[in-house]
């Protein structure tokens, strides 16, 4: 072994040293302490963007295979020390490991995965890690060591070495060190709190409902207001109902005052630990920085994403000190952190940043979850509701990881100025809600002053000529039984008084219904004297319920709904200067975009209801399928019907009501053009230039395919027309991101595919080879949430066909092919338009048939072929891959898709082009061969314990080595290439698929 | 004691409090690691030179290993029991310099005669080069293990007699800054 090992070394200190080797020796040797240890130190050399690229398998690895050395987790944190962007991400994956996990959380993976959880937060959040009070601080802020016997001999060892050769003891006492900090299972004096928090988060993990939401915080959103209200023992019954939940275990005594549950715990309350100030506290450990996304008071008052800032009245953060670069900002030793306060300060902008953040892609994320319930005409304008009120806190010093460019040498993050809401749309997909947003952003050190500063007026005079009109339209009350949505604003026509908004920021659902009886005494919360007829049952949340994030809507002692209302001014002295302050500043906002917010916080607060509603029902139809052996009398299990039917009663009303909101806000628009605000210029307006556009976007939304027309246009000529409509868009660094938000998806193995296609395209270009790939950045941030880059200026094949078809573009009864759209869009084939783009076309086939290939990605359907502007082809949807397939269609058996329709753009079988091509996939194969030990890596790394479908059958790695054929020679491999081709082409199992895909789905 | 139990007995402590600088709940949170990492509750060269292995994965670091046991295996009856252990430790982390000195020359006088011989000096530096192995580059005086034991002596051997007597052991390892940064590694931490 040793002789094996000094091997090794001579490998590691060798010039083809590099980020994979590293890397796959972590993999190879994950017990082996000293390597561990020596590897993670040399990966610190290597820039984080080569890190970044890894963290997945690396944080697969750390947790899949808890072992005896604690070098990559060190590795790990220390990364997320030096960046913002590295740390929000590991988080985010912790994240969905421990809801992977959440079924074995004795398990040895579940402890370590909350563990190093636990201190990624309080990397992110600057606050202190359950388990790391000052008493296992020893001299000048060093962790002391735990009580490990093995390393302590170690170290001891290294200690009488110091005589003989004091050079040679740095690094194995620093070693020795480190592994005996490793936290011992057992309970030790500085562990016993750990221990308990630890405990505690388990509980509480294991009581989530294993579905759906996760974001962090498990308990619904709690709003700043509401935890005061309820510190001031103004207990809503919400908080009521929260403090006896059902079936949870009642936290320990020490830890009822900062209980998951409790108000105290939330983020950016007064009592949310400060460095420095009540670190030593045991109180508000971990509890504080539960990220949630804004709630609906927040979203209006413009401060959602730096109430922080605000609240903690601390030195203003200039653009040159914090946020701007958090990315820069190294954790100073804990010890010399004490009394500094701009060490403390500086450590606070760094957490509002990273809540902000966070805070932000949760509410993005939370739409998506939202929409679902809304009906599918209403979704757009829910959607465009929402990001109306979303754009009320932008600009803001918030990024997007992956797409953010910030690194440790160019520190200079850009800030999300924007999100036009005229141009999202909604995808809808089977039973999810995806939407697309662009999202415009600035590569500048300004602050968020300054870029408010810089901004331009549009179309703002305009619209405020409209909005007193549009305070006319508030739906209707009716006594007999129909929901109203009502913002007060509304009916109130001066909300220019300060005073006067107090009372009103609340945007009030007075919801009320004659026909629901409040039967339900075996409900998990109750209601104390609810007014009979109301709908106050509804609206209370569950503990643990599946809409963390929508606002809690509360019910009055009258029993009228509202969302969460900014407690009376005695219950906020110190701040209510401030709050006043700013509250000038929304109202002042407001009055320029006033019926846009009106239409929003009615579509909101409406889909917010739907959502409670529904998350009520499956409650309870959970409660009765669970009573259902228990001898439920049978009273009661009428009393559950009944209920049933009345709450799909009041749903249906929500959603007419939602309808006919929608169906004002169309005719309004019709009679006032775009300009009236309505269309969701969302305050920052936008000329009568957009109306135009709108129609367009309108027209196609009434399609069932929406996303064609936004896809179809050309990215140049939208980012044009956005840039030259927004109030930022003179600056010089703007720019425009598109991003598609997916919620109740798990994007990892999307990640993984195109973590691998990426690498591919590397491997091509390191070979130069000349073939054409596109890569798409997915940012994960729980187990079945995320964000996917969109593809610009592509249209699926299926879209282009359906056009085709719709259009009568050919005649009845002759099919449309790829071939013709290539003649329709480039011309005639003898020109140079079209010879371009076939090019494309065979440059892109050759690399996606191969990468097809290679990983075995299935359900190659049209709707997964893209075309782009210029011919190339580019595959999406990776939800079949190395071992999976869909259903059990296993006919997809060609090696890749290469029908007769891509083999007529190519120009036929015995074409130069498809000569070419067939050199070029050879190329392309044998590149790929050469290097099949990082793809191999990449894969292996993730198999283990692997929750993704694609690791669920065979062993991947194994299957992609088969597939390259590594046993055969360079010429019998090129042979086995052309058989390859040869069998994809004009496959039959091909043509059976697509016919399959026409006949169940309907895809072209 | 070598006895797997799950706590030290109070007369354990007792003793135990004589002979170290550690409190009772110290004590006994080590005894709960130690048989953790020894279930046997004692710990024998094999085992001892494996968990070196661990930590030196590029060199060879039984022989170091070797003559550590023996420092550690203060009854020398071939294991290291926990009550050896944290006397070791305690010395280490709580002891002043002068005790961590007195207990690393067991170290290096290898035949126990109060006197380091060149020789014995040459096993033990050759011993730790071959653990830590290429990993640290020396300076061309010291990297190999004669030319480092040459310093040693031309250093530290003031009497010129071929041998390091305790005081010259002491006094040549406070004057050098680096040692006596290595030999505070535990201060404080433990």
């Amino acid at each position: 072994m040793n002789s094996g090992n000094s091997l090794l070394l001579r490998l590691f200190k060798s010039e083809f040293f590099n980020a994979w080797i590293a890397v796959s020796y972590l993999f190879k040797y994950p017990d082996a302490v000293g390597i561990q240890h020596y590897l993670c130190n040399e990966l610190k050399k290597f820039p984080l963007d080569e890190i970044e690229f890894f963290l997945p398998q690396l944080v697969h690895l750390l947790i899949s295979r808890p072992s005896e050395s604690v070098a990559l987790e060190n590795f790990i944190l220390d990364r997320c020390h030096i960046s913002s962007h590295m740390a929000i991400l590991t988080l985010w994956y912790l994240q969905a490991y421990t809801s992977d996990l959440a079924a074995t959380p004795n398990s040895p993976s579940f402890k370590l995965c909350k563990r190093v959880f636990n201190k990624c937060q309080a990397i992110v959040f600057a606050t202190e890690a359950p388990g790391e009070y000052e008493d296992i601080f020893g001299k000048n802020g060093v962790p002391k060591v735990k009580e490990n016997a093995l390393s302590a001999m170690v170290g001891m060892g290294v200690m009488l070495a110091a005589f003989g050769q004091p050079l040679m003891t740095k690094s194995p006492g620093q070693l020795a060190l480190a592994q005996g900090r490793r936290p011992r299972a057992f309970s030790t004096a500085g562990e016993t709190l750990e221990d308990a928090v630890l405990g505690d988060s388990t509980t509480q993990q294991q009581h989530l409902p294993a579905q759906q939401h996760q974001h962090q915080p498990p308990q619904p959103v709690q709003s700043q207001q509401q935890a005061q209200a309820a510190e001031s023992n103004n207990v809503s019954p919400q908080e009521s109902g929260r403090s006896t939940p059902a079936g949870i275990s009642m936290p320990r005594q020490e830890d009822v005052a900062t209980s998951p549950r409790s108000p105290s715990g939330e983020p950016g309350s007064p009592h949310a630990t400060i460095p420095g100030v009540s670190v030593s506290t045991v109180q508000n450990i971990q509890r504080n920085h539960v990220v949630t996304s804004p709630s609906l008071e927040d979203l209006r008052g413009g401060q959602a994403f730096k109430h922080k800032r605000d609240r903690f009245s601390s030195p203003r953060y200039s653009h040159d000190t914090a946020p701007s670069s958090p990315i820069s900002l190294k954790f100073s030793d804990r010890g010399s952190m004490d009394g500094q306060s701009s060490a403390a300060s500086l450590e606070l902008a760094r957490r509002s940043y990273f809540h902000s953040e966070m805070q932000f892609l949760l509410a993005l994320v939370d739409i998506a979850t939202r929409l679902v319930i809304v009906p599918k005409p209403a979704r757009l304008s829910a959607l465009r509701a929402e990001l109306t009120l979303l754009n009320h806190n932008l600009p803001a010093e918030i990024c997007v990881p992956l797409w953010c460019h910030a690194t440790l040498e160019n520190p200079s993050h850009h800030r999300v100025v924007r999100i036009p809401p005229q141009d999202a749309v909604v995808l809808n997909s089977a039973d999810r809600v995806p939407y697309l947003l662009q999202v415009e952003v600035l590569e500048t050190d300004m602050s968020v002053e300054e870029i408010r500063a810089q901004r331009r007026d549009i179309g703002d005079e305009e619209e405020e000529e409209h909005s007193s009109a549009s305070r006319t339209h508030g739906v209707e009350l009716n006594e007999s039984g129909s929901i109203q949505l009502e913002a007060t604003i509304d009916t109130n026509g001066d909300n220019t008084e300060p005073s006067k908004d107090n009372s009103e920021t609340s945007s009030t659902a007075a919801a009320e219904t004659k026909d629901v009886e409040d039967k339900e005494k075996e409900s998990v919360v109750t209601i104390p004297n609810p007014p009979v007829g109301s709908l106050a049952d509804l609206s209370i949340s569950p503990p643990g319920s599946p809409v963390p994030s929508s606002p809690v809507i509360t019910v009055d002692p009258s029993g009228r709904m509202k969302s969460p209302a900014p407690s009376s001014p005695g219950h906020r002295p110190v701040t209510q200067s401030r709050s006043n302050e700013a509250y000038l500043q929304t109202v002042l906002r407001r009055r320029a975009s006033n019926s846009a917010d009106d239409f929003a916080e009615k579509m909101r607060t409406a889909a917010v209801m739907l959502a409670q509603l529904s998350q009520q029902q499956a409650a309870q139809q959970a409660g009765a399928g669970a009573n259902g052996n228990a001898r439920v009398s049978s009273q009661s299990r009428s009393s559950i019907k009944a209920k049933a039917t009345s709450v799909e009663d009041i749903r249906a009303k929500i959603i007419k009501e939602m309808m006919a909101l929608e169906e004002q806000r169309m005719q309004r628009m019709k009679l006032e053009g775009v300009s009236s605000g309505v269309g969701g210029g969302g305050g920052e307006g936008a000329g009568s230039e957009m109306l135009e556009d709108e129609r367009k976007v309108m027209a196609n939304v009434a399609t069932d395919d929406p996303s064609a027309a936004v896809f179809a246009e050309d990215w140049d000529a939208k980012m044009n027309r956005i840039r030259a409509t927004s109030p930022y868009g003179h600056l010089p660094s703007w720019q425009l991101l598109s991003v598609i938000v997916k919620q109740g998806a798990d994007l990892r193995q999307e990640q993984l595919a195109c973590q691998l296609i990426r690498e591919m395209g590397w491997i091509w270009e390191r070979a130069k080879i000349d073939v054409w790939i596109t890569y798409m950045r997915i940012l994960v941030t729980s187990d079945n949430s995320g964000l996917i880059e969109t593809v610009r200026n592509t249209i699926s094949i299926h879209s282009i066909k359906k056009d085709a078809y719709a259009r009568r573009l050919n005649e009845v009864g002759v099919v449309f092919t790829l071939y013709d759209y290539f003649q329709q869009k480039f011309g005639d084939p003898a020109s140079e338009k079209f010879i371009k783009a076939q090019d494309n076309f065979m440059r892109s086939l050759a690399a996606y048939s191969v990468i097809t290939y290679v990983l075995q990605i299935r359900d190659r359907h049209n709707g997964n072929i893209l075309l782009d502007t210029e011919g190339h082809i580019v595959h999406i949807d990776f939800g079949f891959m190395l071992s999976n397939s869909p259903g059990s269609v296993g006919f997809e058996l060609a090696p890749f898709k290469l029908p007769q329709e891509y083999l007529d753009v190519l120009g036929g079988v015995n074409s130069e082009k498809f000569a070419e091509f067939k050199v070029l996939l050879k190329k392309a194969f044998m590149a790929i061969r050469k290097h099949t030990e990082n793809i191999v890596l990449l894969i292996d790394m993730m198999s283990k314990d692997s929750k993704l479908p694609c690791f669920q059958y065979e062993n991947a790695a194994q299957a992609v080595r088969d597939r390259l054929a590594l046993n055969l020679t360079e010429v019998q491999a090129e042979e086995f290439i052309e058989k390859l081709i040869m069998s994809s082409c004009c496959n039959v199992f091909t043509r059976l698929y697509d016919t399959f895909q026409y006949y169940s789905n309907g895809i072209l | 004691m070598g006895k797997s139990q799950s706590k030290l007995s109070p007369e354990q402590l007792k003793d135990l409090q004589q002979c170290t600088n550690f409190e009772k709940k110290e004590l006994q949170q080590w005894y709960k690691g130690f048989i953790k990492d020894c279930p046997s509750g004692r710990l024998d060269k094999p085992e001892f030179q494996k968990i070196y292995k661990q930590f030196f994965p590029f060199g060879d670091p039984s022989k170091f290993a070797d003559y550590v046991f023996n420092v550690f295996d203060s009854d020398k009856n071939g294991t290291i029991e926990f009550k050896e252990f944290i006397i070791a430790l305690s010395v280490t982390s709580r002891g002043n310099l002068e005790d961590k000195l007195q207990w690393a020359f067991q170290l290096y006088d290898i035949n126990n005669d109060d006197s380091i011989t060149y020789d014995e000096m040459l096993q033990i530096v050759d011993a730790i080069y071959k653990m830590v192995g290429t990993m640290v580059k020396l300076p061309p005086d010291e990297d190999t293990p004669e030319k480092r034991v040459n310093k040693i002596f031309s250093l530290m051997d003031k009497d010129k007699n071929g041998q390091l007597s305790f005081e010259e052991f002491k006094e040549g390892s406070m004057k050098d800054p680096t040692i006596v940064q290595a030999l505070s590694l535990y201060d404080g931490l433990v």
